[in-house]
């Protein structure tokens, strides 16, 4: 990286190609990203989960604001355990009547309409309460999404600002740190979770502040590290010989340096979250009332033996989707924004 | 420029001891060294890696606590200072750093690392520090165009241009240069010493120039003090220095610098 430009001075520079916009080492780090095709696979799968997260979103909130409930939530007792449209063959030329059980023949184009209507009718099949199971994976995407950008949103600040300052004043409030993240490591994560879920009781909440705050530890003691690599560097020393004040050299200078740990971290945290909040609303601790992807599965069990596959096959697929593509997402991530691997180029 | 002996000077360094490590692995980095710096002055502190005249360089910016002895800028103690008079400080007396790659910070652009400090040292007005980047940039032969570039788009001895440019920013009255051309190629380190020689004399600045070269120092400097283990151990002008050497080690660096009509043959190796 040193001598892009090599040894040439002004008079060179000149007649180069002229004051094109300089480009910062995150615009390098994305130009990197794009030309991993994998990467942007995972980048674009995430981009779907994150709009079905969106429209699962607006869906619960339509219905929050009408007063009504929910279409996911209304059961049809007499739809029960329908299989997923594709293997109801819709596009039969001899269909039965739901209403009346007679047998229909159809063809052409009132043929085709049939079949496609028939597609969109519970296309990933109904649960025991007849109740759609895609409408509820997308709600339970919706869930997913709301606890992985909660527990990040608890985990990252507490761990960002802890770690800067452990890792840059060192000394007590080194000692300080340490210990407390210590102490938050050395409880059993899954106890301490349930713990807090007692405390506040069961729901998103306890989940919320369960999964935070053992988040943070790990981001923590990451960040301290780098942080104590950087503060050493002779921009940092500049910095000082500047001026600059402690608080500004830190989130100005040597955060910005640390970042790209927080991001890699994130996109590992956030699949290991949703793991949790499917696990803890598996147990009954988690989620209330609503679909997320523990429930389901927990729910899918029962049946699972009398050959009910679909309900527990597509939450299955959903949360090994998401988590793979951010796993392999996070692993570009590092690839693209490590400094070492930049100065080797 | 040689100042007037009789001016008051502008850096005292009274018999200043710096330590590293604990008792038994004790290193006196610097052990008991005096001069002063009167204002305009260009000043050279050379000896070989070790010798202590990075850790005195640091000490005088505050960068490093002495253990004993005392530096007195303008006659006021510095050990004292701290939070904003420790800035105030600093706003007279800057440095420029050896690593002209590590010394920039990669995530922020080279117009904005100039226009920050200005605005630490009380340029409120935007479009004003802008202004005076741009002179900066120009006052270091640099082409303000490419402000908005990063480092790391910029050849060792740019990189070096802005770092002198940044430490010029807050108008200092004395700029420790701590080998600021070692790392860079022969020929670019000519233009960067000719470039602080120019700032120097341009601005009437206090100059500390740390190096191990002798020829480098020769070649800014009114004054040279040569140090060894911790000491000055002789000082004087280049002319004296160069034509009359006193003290052993000030002969065996002379004679590590490289003469090309000499030839390798006759060099030595300076021996501890």
């Amino acid at each position: 990286m040193g001598g892009s430009t090599g040894e040439v001075e002004m008079n060179d520079m000149d007649s180069t190609t002229g004051p094109a916009p300089g480009r910062g080492l995150w615009g390098d780090a994305w130009q990197r990203l794009r030309r991993h095709r994998l990467a942007m696979g995972c980048l674009w799968i995430v981009g779907i989960y994150t709009i079905l997260a969106l429209y699962g979103e607006g869906v619960y909130r339509w219905h929050q604001w009408r007063d009504t409930t929910p279409s996911y939530q209304r059961t049809h007792v007499e739809h029960q355990y329908t299989p997923p449209s594709f293997m109801r063959t819709p596009f039969a030329s001899v269909q039965v009547d739901r209403n009346t059980g007679e047998e229909i023949e159809r063809s052409g184009v009132s043929r085709v309409v049939y079949g496609l209507r028939e597609l969109a009718r519970y296309p990933f099949g109904a649960d025991g309460l007849g109740r759609d199971v895609l409408q509820r994976l997308i709600q339970g995407t919706r869930i997913a999404y709301q606890v992985g950008i909660i527990t990040s949103l608890i985990a990252i600040p507490i761990g960002v600002i802890l770690g800067c300052l452990a890792g840059y004043f060192g000394g007590r409030v080194d000692d300080f740190i340490v210990w407390l993240y210590s102490t938050f490591a050395a409880i059993p994560g899954l106890l301490f979770i349930l713990a807090i879920a007692m405390v506040v009781g069961q729901g998103l909440l306890g989940v919320y502040l369960g999964i935070g705050l053992t988040m943070w530890v790990g981001l923590c003691r990451l960040i301290r590290g780098e942080v104590i690599k950087h503060k050493e560097r002779a921009y940092v020393v500049a910095a000082q010989a500047l001026g600059i004040s402690h608080f500004k050299i830190i989130f100005r200078h040597i955060l910005p340096n640390v970042f790209h740990v927080v991001i890699v971290t994130f996109t590992l945290r956030f699949p290991a979250a949703i793991g949790t909040e499917v696990f803890l609303s598996f147990l009954g601790i988690g989620v209330q009332g609503e679909p997320s992807w523990g429930i389901m599965i927990s729910n899918a069990r029962l049946r699972l033996w009398h050959g009910i596959w679909w309900e527990m096959a597509f939450v299955t697929a959903a949360i090994f989707f998401i988590v793979l593509a951010f796993n392999l997402l996070g692993d570009a991530l590092r690839d693209a924004l490590d400094p070492r691997l930049r100065e080797q180029q | 420029m040689p100042a007037s002996p009789t001016e008051q000077p502008l850096l005292t360094i009274e018999d200043v001891h710096v330590h590293y490590g604990v008792s038994r692995h004790l290193v006196k980095a610097v052990n008991g060294v005096t001069f002063d710096i009167r204002p305009g002055e260009s000043v050279g502190l050379v000896g070989e890696s070790g010798c202590g005249k990075t850790t005195l360089g640091r000490a005088v910016m505050r960068l490093t606590d002495i253990h004993a002895g005392r530096i007195c800028f303008q006659g006021q103690d510095i050990s004292d200072y701290s939070g904003t008079g420790l800035k105030l400080y600093r706003k007279h007396v800057q440095m420029v750093f050896q690593d002209p790659y590590g010394s920039l910070n990669a995530r922020i652009s080279v117009g904005k690392a100039i226009e920050e400090v200005l605005h630490v040292h009380g340029m409120k007005d935007r479009n004003q520090r802008h202004e005076k980047a741009r002179q900066l940039f120009e006052a270091v032969g640099l082409d303000p165009a490419y402000m908005d570039r990063y480092p790391h788009e910029f050849s060792g001895g740019q990189r070096q241009r802005i770092g002198i440019a940044r430490s010029l920013a807050v108008d200092p009255s004395l700029l420790i240069a701590d080998e600021p051309v070692s790392a860079l190629d022969v020929s670019v380190q000519v233009q960067i010493l000719n470039l602080l020689k120019d700032i120097q004399q341009k601005m009437n600045l206090a100059l500390l120039f740390v190096a191990h070269d002798l020829a480098v120092v020769r070649y800014v400097c009114d004054r040279i003090l040569v140090m060894n283990q911790g000491k000055v151990v002789e000082s004087g002008t280049p002319q004296e220095l160069f034509t009359q050497p006193q003290h052993p080690y000030t002969r065996t660096l002379l004679a590590a610098v490289p003469d090309v009509e000499k030839g390798l043959a006759e060099r030595r190796i300076i021996s501890s």
